[in-house]
C-alpha cells in the first residue's frame, strides 16, 4: 500500500557510484510499518540485496546513510543519523549513529536515505539539491581534513545552508575504524569512513527546502512541551549532562573502580580527577551547544593549552577521555582535547583509535613490540607525546601507523607472540569505557552487541546506580529489553540519552509505573503522532525484536556464530585486580550461562542462529527459510 | 509597548528549536528554510541568532520598490506576498541579516506571531525574551 504514513519524506536515494546510476525508490506503508525506519529500514535492504561474502572495502559493499520519522521535527533529541553496512573492522553488518544536521536537512531533500554502491571511478562526493543529485569530482578536496572538507564544498556550491557529511585522510587511507564527520560530530564507530574512502566516496552535501509533516500537529506539539519539562526535570538530562556533558561520567565510574585503565590491567586510574568532567566545566569550558532539536544540551566546547598551543575542541565525551586518558595512562586534559580534535580532523574514531595505542603501548612495555617496530616512540603508559604522534600516523599509515590502523584483533595476529591475550575487542570492535566486569549485565551486552565492543546495542546506563551491577540475574532479559529499544531509537532516529526520560526499555516506564502517566507510553505516543501508525506498545517491542533478529540474521549468513559472541581473554581471566570493585570478572562460565538464558529467551538455537519459527513469528518468512540452509 | 525578540546570546546552545517552533506555527509542518528566525553558526562554539529589531525606520520597507513591506501598529513587519518579486532589495538594506528570501521566493521576517512569539516560549534555554526596547536598554546602564 502507498505510503500514508507522516514523519516520511517517502523516498530512498540509490546511487551507484560506477555506474553513475541515480534513482529513487518509494516506500510503502507496509515496509515502513513492519521497519520503521532508520536501523530498520537499512538492516531490511542490507537483508534482501547484500552478498553476505561481500569485502568491506568491495564496490559490491553497500553504503547507507539513514534517518527515521522524527528527524526534522522538534520531538526532543533528534538530531541523529545512521550509518550501516559491512564493517571493515568487524567483517559483520554493523552500523554507526551520529548527530548531524544532515539527517534533518535530508528529509527536507526529500529523502529518508540514501543508499550507495558501487566504487567511483576517482575522488567524487554526492551533492543533492532538493530532488537534483549529481555526482562531483572531489580531487581538489581528496587529502583535505574533514573539517577544511565541509567548508571548501559549502564554497563551491555556493550555499552556506548546505549540510556536509566528510571524509578524512583517516578514511581515504582506509583505517579500519575511520570515522564519518558531519559538522563536529562523528559517526566513528566500525570504519564506515573507510568504507567510504573504499568508494572514493569524499563527501556527501545536502541541501533541501521541503517540509516534515507530522500525523497529528496539534496534540504532538503539546505532547512534545511536556517531554520538554520532563527532559529539564530530570537530574540527568536537564542538569549534569547539561552542566558537564557525558564527561561527568569519569568520575562516577573511576569511583566505583570500573574506569578501564592501562588498557584494562586495572579499572581504577589515579589520574581521574585530573582528566574529570569537573575539572573540564571548571577550567576548560569554553561554550556549551547543542545538537539539532535537542533541549538537554550536553555539547561541550572545551579549550586546552598543549605545549603553548591553544586548542578548540567540540568534546572530548566520555569515551574519549577513557580511549586516550585512562586507557593509555594518560592524565594531560590538555592533551586529550588536542588529541579529540585531531581525531574529528583526520576522521578517525577516539576509542578504537586510543584502544589499539593502548594495546601497542602494552605490547612494548611486555617486550613484544621493539623500538625499532614501534619508531622508537617510546610507547609506553602515560606518554602522550607519542599517542599524538601515533594518530597522525594512523591516518596516513606511516610507519606503525600502519599497523595500528588495522584495529586490534588484526594488529594481535600480525604481532603474534602470545600478543593476542592483550587485545581489548569484540568482535573485532574495541570496547568503550565501561566495565564488563564491574558491570556485570554489560559482560553479555558487549557478548551480544550486533556491532561487538559497542555500548548503543546494549546500554550501561541502568548498571550505573538503578539496577544491582553486580550480579547476572535478570541480565539476559535486561539486556535483550534493552537491545529492543535501541533498535527502535536507532530508527527513529532518537538519542540514546532520551532513555533516561523515555525508559531503558520500551516498558520500562510502563513496568516501574512512571510518574506523569504520559511517559509511560513515550515511545509509541512519538511514533503515533508523528506518524499516524497507531501502533501499541506490544507492536512497537515487535518492531524492536524484528529488527535485532534481522541484525543477527545477516551476521549469521556473514558467519557469526556462538563463538564469536565472546569478551577480549583479560576481561574473562583476569578479575579486576584493587578498587571498589576488585575480585569482579566476567568468566567464561557465567557468559555461556547467560548466553544460553539469553538465547532461549530470544529464540535462537544454542549456536546463536535465529531459529525459522522466530523469524516467521517476526513476519520475516523469506529469512526463516534461508536460516533453514544455514549450519 | 512595543515588543521585540531578543536573543540572549550566552544562552543559546544552536538547538535551533526556536526554527521548528517558527516552522511550526507558521506552517503547521517543519520547513526551516520559512523560518523567520535563524541560528547562524560562525565557528566553533560560536553563532548568532537574528531576527527583526522593528528598526522605527526600517530600511528594509524604504528599499522595497513593490509594496511588498509594511510596517504595522504592532511594529511588526508585514510581507504582502502577492507584491514580493523576490529581488533581494529588503536583504541588502537591512543592518542586521534579519530579512530573507524563502524557497518560494518570497521575504520572511519576523511578526512576532501576533504577540505571541513561539521560539520565546519554545527556546529549551530561555535564550530568548519577548520585551520592549527600553528593558534591552536599561540592562546595558552600569
Amino acid at each position: 500500500m502507498e505510503l500514508t504514513y507522516k514523519g516520511y519524506a517517502g523516498k530512498i536515494l540509490r546511487i551507484n557510484l560506477s555506474r553513475g546510476k541515480i534513482t529513487d525508490q518509494e516506500i510503502d506503508n507496509e515496509f515502513a510499518r513492519l521497519f520503521l525506519g532508520g536501523n530498520g529500514f537499512g538492516i531490511k535492504i542490507l537483508a534482501d540485496e547484500l552478498d553476505p561474502d561481500v569485502d568491506p572495502y568491495s564496490p559490491e559493499n553497500k553504503l547507507i546513510f539513514m534517518t527515521g520519522p522524527l528527524n526534522g521535527t522538534r520531538a526532543p533529541a533528534t538530531p541523529k543519523y545512521i550509518v550501516q553496512g559491512k564493517s571493515p573492522l568487524t567483517g559483520f553488518y554493523a552500523d554507526s549513529v551520529s548527530s548531524g544536521e544532515i539527517s534533518a536537512e535530508l528529509k527536507f531533500a526529500g529523502y529518508d536515505g540514501i543508499v550507495i554502491e558501487g566504487k567511483a571511478s576517482r575522488p567524487s562526493y554526492i551533492y543533492i539539491d532538493n530532488g537534483d543529485v549529481e555526482i562531483r569530482d572531489a580531487g581538489d578536496i581528496w587529502g583535505r581534513d574533514t573539517f577544511e572538507t565541509q567548508e571548501m564544498i559549502k564554497e563551491e556550491v555556493g550555499d552556506a545552508d548546505v549540510q556536509v557529511a566528510a571524509i578524512g585522510p583517516g578514511g581515504e587511507n582506509l583505517v579500519r575504524y575511520a570515522s564519518v564527520i558531519q559538522g563536529y560530530r562523528a559517526a566513528g564507530r566500525c570504519g564506515f569512513g573507510a568504507v567510504m574512502g573504499s568508494k572514493n566516496l569524499k563527501a556527501i552535501a545536502v541541501r533541501g527546502d521541503d517540509s516534515v509533516e507530522v500525523a497529528m500537529p496539534e496534540e504532538f506539539y503539546e505532547w512534545v512541551d511536556t517531554m520538554v519539562a520532563e527532559f529539564k526535570k530530570n537530574p540527568g538530562t536537564g542538569k549534569v549532562l547539561f552542566e558537564m556533558g557525558t564527561p561527568a561520567i569519569v568520575n562516577v565510574a573511576n569511583g566505583l573502580g570500573v574506569f578501564g585503565t592501562r588498557n584494562w590491567k586495572e579499572e581504577e586510574f589515579e589520574g581521574a580527577e585530573d582528566i574529570s568532567g569537573e575539572r573540564l566545566a571548571k577550567e576548560k569550558l569554553y561554550s556549551r551547544g547543542s545538537c539539532f532539536s535537542c533541549p538537554i544540551g550536553c555539547v561541550k566546547v572545551f579549550k586546552g593549552v598543549y605545549k603553548g598551543k591553544a586548542v578548540l575542541s567540540e568534546g572530548p565525551e566520555y569515551e574519549t577521555l577513557y580511549s586516550l586518558g585512562s586507557c593509555i595512562g594518560n592524565n594531560n586534559l590538555d592533551s586529550i582535547i588536542l588529541m579529540d580534535r585531531l581525531c574529528d580532523e583526520l576522521g578517525i574514531d577516539t576509542v578504537s583509535a586510543g584502544v589499539s595505542i593502548a594495546f601497542a603501548m602494552e605490547c612494548f612495555e611486555e617486550g613484544i613490540l621493539k623500538d625499532d617496530e614501534v619508531d622508537n616512540l617510546k610507547l609506553q603508559f602515560g606518554n602522550e607525546e607519542a599517542a599524538i604522534e601515533c594518530l597522525r600516523k594512523i591516518a596516513y599509515r606511516d610507519g606503525i601507523g600502519d599497523l595500528l590502523a588495522e584495529g586490534t584483533a588484526r594488529m594481535a595476529r600480525k604481532i603474534g607472540k602470545g600478543a593476542e591475550k592483550f587485545a581489548i575487542n569484540v568482535k573485532g570492535l574495541e570496547i568503550p569505557g565501561h566495565s564488563p566486569r564491574g558491570l556485570q549485565g554489560m559482560m553479555l551486552g558487549y557478548a551480544t552487541s550486533t556491532r561487538g565492543g559497542s555500548h548503543h546495542d546494549s546500554r550501561p546506563t541502568t548498571e550505573y546506580g538503578v539496577v544491582d551491577r553486580t550480579t547476572t540475574d535478570g541480565k539476559a532479559h535486561l539486556t535483550m529489553s534493552i537491545q529492543h529499544m535501541t533498535a527502535v531509537g536507532d530508527s527513529l532516529v532518537l538519542c540514546r540519552f532520551t532513555e533516561r526520560v523515555y525508559g531503558f526499555t520500551l516498558e520500562w516506564n510502563m513496568e516501574h509505573d512512571a510518574q506523569p502517566e504520559v511517559l509511560r507510553t513515550a515511545y509509541v505516543d512519538m511514533v503515533n503522532l508523528v506518524t499516524g501508525m497507531n501502533l501499541s506498545l506490544k507492536e512497537l517491542v515487535k518492531i524492536g525484536e524484528r529488527i535485532y533478529n534481522l541484525e543477527r540474521y545477516v551476521n549469521t549468513r556473514m558467519g557469526m556464530r556462538r563463538s564469536h559472541d565472546t569478551l577480549p581473554r583479560r576481561i574473562m581471566e583476569e578479575p579486576i585486580p584493587d578498587g571498589p570493585s576488585k575480585g569482579m570478572v566476567a568468566s567464561k562460565e557465567k557468559l555461556n550461562k547467560l548466553l544460553d538464558e539469553y538465547y532461549s529467551l530470544r529464540g535462537w538455537d544454542e549456536n546463536g542462529i535465529p531459529t525459522p519459527e522466530k523469524l516467521k513469528e517476526l513476519g520475516l518468512i523469506k529469512e526463516a527459510e534461508v536460516v533453514k540452509t544455514l549450519e | 509597548m512595543n515588543r521585540i525578540v531578543n536573543p540572549i546570546i550566552e544562552r543559546c546552545t544552536g538547538c535551533r528549536v526556536c526554527e521548528l517552533a517558527c516552522s511550526e506555527y507558521h506552517n503547521n509542518k517543519y520547513n526551516l528554510k520559512d523560518s523567520r528566525i535563524r541560528v547562524v553558526d560562525k565557528k566553533m562554539g560560536k553563532r548568532v541568532i537574528v531576527t527583526c529589531r522593528q528598526c522605527v525606520i526600517p530600511m528594509c520597507v524604504k528599499s522595497c520598490k513593490f509594496e511588498a513591506l509594511e510596517k504595522t501598529g504592532g511594529g511588526y513587519i508585514r510581507v504582502f506576498e502577492e507584491n514580493c518579486v523576490g529581488c533581494m532589495a529588503c536583504v541588502e538594506a537591512c543592518p542586521f541579516g534579519a530579512i530573507w528570501i524563502n524557497s518560494e521566493g518570497i521575504a520572511v521576517v519576523c511578526d512576532t506571531c501576533d504577540g505571541n512569539p513561539r521560539c520565546v516560549e519554545k527556546c529549551p534555554f530561555n535564550a530568548l525574551e519577548f520585551v520592549t526596547r527600553n528593558t534591552i536598554a536599561q540592562r546595558r546602564v552600569r
